[in-house]
């Protein structure tokens, strides 16, 4: 099963290697820098660390990746299903597993990568100060956003094979972008509403803590992480059984 | 051994397989039937793809819907075709090999040798977006193989490929069978079946509608009511000498008068007057077209019968 995960990662990743989706991974890594440093440019000066924080947070963690991790694992069964190649692989003894598993590695490790370069260049862009601390901060949001979204959007992708990727960008704008900041206790349910969290106690942002505390939850990054990994593991145990039980087939029959 | 215990799988409103109750030991069969009888479900069925809406499957003993683990000893080629443009065949065969639980190492070794055996040699390292159908067919071929499989399913094998690659899949699977290996062949035209197994399951419309042996089924086919095509000159003739013989069931031309279609009970009947006919009157047939080799006609034909709708 693990040799068989592996087998379908490096598969993709060989597959992933075109001029196309290569460019894409540079743009999301150089746009959000680019955006910094127009504005660093005609602001005349650094940006401030809070300003900094929060545009760097919006543009890495949260929508590119989102918009990687959209692409990469929403379609997970979608691709093999219309490229007719879903048959080859599910009737493999693990095939199915192996293959919704190795492309989850290969969407986050695609966006991690992305989302690590385009953080450092931001930084570098925005010439702000604190640089190590909020690189620290926000390469570990782009790694749990990842490891998070990923699993939400594999799920949606398993449990819709047809329209996934609408139905994932319907979930994110609805309930990631606009319930996670109704000042209510519904908000915790949701993934950004933790790595908010997570990164006002990284970055020590008391103030708006103190202003706005219902956007926020408890302090204490390590139980907000633990809850995102704790939600990572059961949205895959979900998609997995999902995948177990539902009827994936050619799409024509005879 | 292979058992579908009143198997019947429905899609929402429509019936994939309809109460299918058949119990065959391993061996070579032959799948057949026309375009949407129920093959590719039936299939799907056996490999775990679909799960019964009622009844039971069971091969080697055991569920292919709960028990993944039966699926190493089944190769699967599928009908629909590989999109994976820019990997070679190598590359995907390989994959597949490590996927059935192979090392790395064992898989290239195996998928090598697979693809040479099915005469993809020189282009197993050629992205597949540059194959023709057959080459893609030959590959899809190989990488069912590959695990060395006890049993053996393809669907539409010899769709695309050439008449000499046809007869090189086909000693293949001869030499398959030969080795006291299970096969299952589905197609839609008989004669290629027949080419490889002499065993044969009629399934249409979901329904099984015959088994048994080709020797068994062409007499079947040939006593049974069926029309023929007849092409040349003085069809009116003919029309009118055999107007009044019991074994004629009905007669019509086609719009340009070239073609004469001939329903009849014996078609051994009407092709002996034929004979009788070019000696003493001025016809001159130059085709004769019998629905032996199609068989959606001769389903047709067979359904008729099992409905009581002819003698």
């Amino acid at each position: 099963m693990i040799r068989s995960i592996f087998e379908v990662f490096a598969f993709e990743v060989r597959r992933t290697l075109t001029p196309g989706r290569s460019v894409h991974w540079l743009a999301l890594v150089l746009l959000p820098a680019l955006l910094l440093w127009v504005v660093r440019q005609q602001s005349g000066h650094a940006m401030d660390v809070i300003q900094a924080t929060w545009t760097i947070y919006f543009m890495v963690p949260i929508v590119s990746c989102m918009l990687g991790l959209l692409l990469w694992a929403t379609p997970a069964v979608q691709s093999e299903q219309e490229g007719q190649t879903w048959i080859y692989l599910a009737v493999r003894p693990h095939g199915k597993f192996a293959v919704v598993l190795g492309k989850y590695l290969v969407a986050i490790a695609w966006t991690i990568s992305a989302g690590l370069f385009s953080t450092t260049a931001c930084i570098l862009a925005s010439q702000v100060a604190d640089r190590e601390r909020l690189w620290g901060t926000i390469s570990l949001l782009v790694i749990l956003s990842s490891l998070s979204y990923g699993a939400l959007y594999l799920l949606i992708g398993v449990l819709f094979t047809r329209r996934g990727i609408v139905i994932a960008v319907s979930y994110t704008l609805i309930v990631e972008l606009a319930v996670s900041l109704i000042p209510a206790t519904v908000n915790k349910l949701t993934i950004s509403h933790r790595l908010r969290t997570i990164l006002a106690d990284g970055m020590g942002l008391e103030q708006l803590r103190s202003a706005a505390g219902i956007l926020f939850g408890e302090k204490g990054a390590l139980q907000h992480l633990l809850i995102l990994l704790a939600y990572t593991i059961c949205l895959l145990i979900a998609a997995l059984f999902v995948l177990r039980n539902k009827e994936v087939t050619m799409i024509s029959e005879s | 051994m292979i058992s579908f215990q009143h198997v019947s799988k429905t899609y929402r409103t429509v019936i994939g397989v309809n109460d299918l109750d058949i119990e065959m030991p391993l061996g070579s069969y032959g799948l057949v039937g026309p375009n949407g009888s129920g093959k590719t479900t039936l299939i799907n069925l056996l490999t775990g793809g679909l799960k019964p809406s009622i009844g039971k499957v069971r091969i080697f003993g055991c569920d292919p819907w709960s028990d993944r683990s039966v699926l190493k000893r089944i190769g699967l080629c599928p009908s629909s075709d590989v999109l994976y443009a820019n990997v070679t065949g190598f590359q995907w065969v390989q994959y597949l090999t490590v996927l059935s639980g192979f090392s790395r190492k064992d898989a290239a070794q195996r998928a090598r040798q697979c693809l040479q055996r099915v005469g993809m040699g020189d282009s197993m390292d050629r992205p597949m977006g540059t194959y023709s159908l057959g080459m893609r067919q030959r590959t899809k071929l190989a990488q069912a193989i590959t695990h060395d499989p006890e049993l053996l399913i393809l669907d539409e094998p010899f769709n695309g490929v050439d008449p000499i690659g046809r007869f090189e899949i086909g000693n293949l699977l001869k030499e398959w069978t030969a080795h006291g290996r299970s096969l299952i062949l589905a197609s839609h035209i008989l004669h290629e079946v027949e080419a490889v197994t002499k065993s044969f399951l009629l399934i249409h419309a979901g329904r099984l509608l015959a088994s048994g042996k080709a020797s068994e089924i062409q007499p079947m086919l040939v006593d049974i009511p069926q029309e023929v095509r007849l092409r040349g000159d003085g069809l009116a003739e003919v029309a009118k000498r055999i107007a009044a013989e019991n074994w004629l069931v009905s007669l019509r031309f086609s719009p340009d008068r070239g073609d004469m279609f001939v329903a009849v009970k014996e078609p051994r009947a009407l092709y002996r007057s034929l004979v009788e006919l070019s000696r003493v009157a001025p016809i001159n047939i130059t085709g004769v077209h019998s629905p032996d080799g199609n068989l959606t006609a001769a389903f047709d034909a067979l359904l008729k019968v099992h409905r009581g709708e002819t003698a």
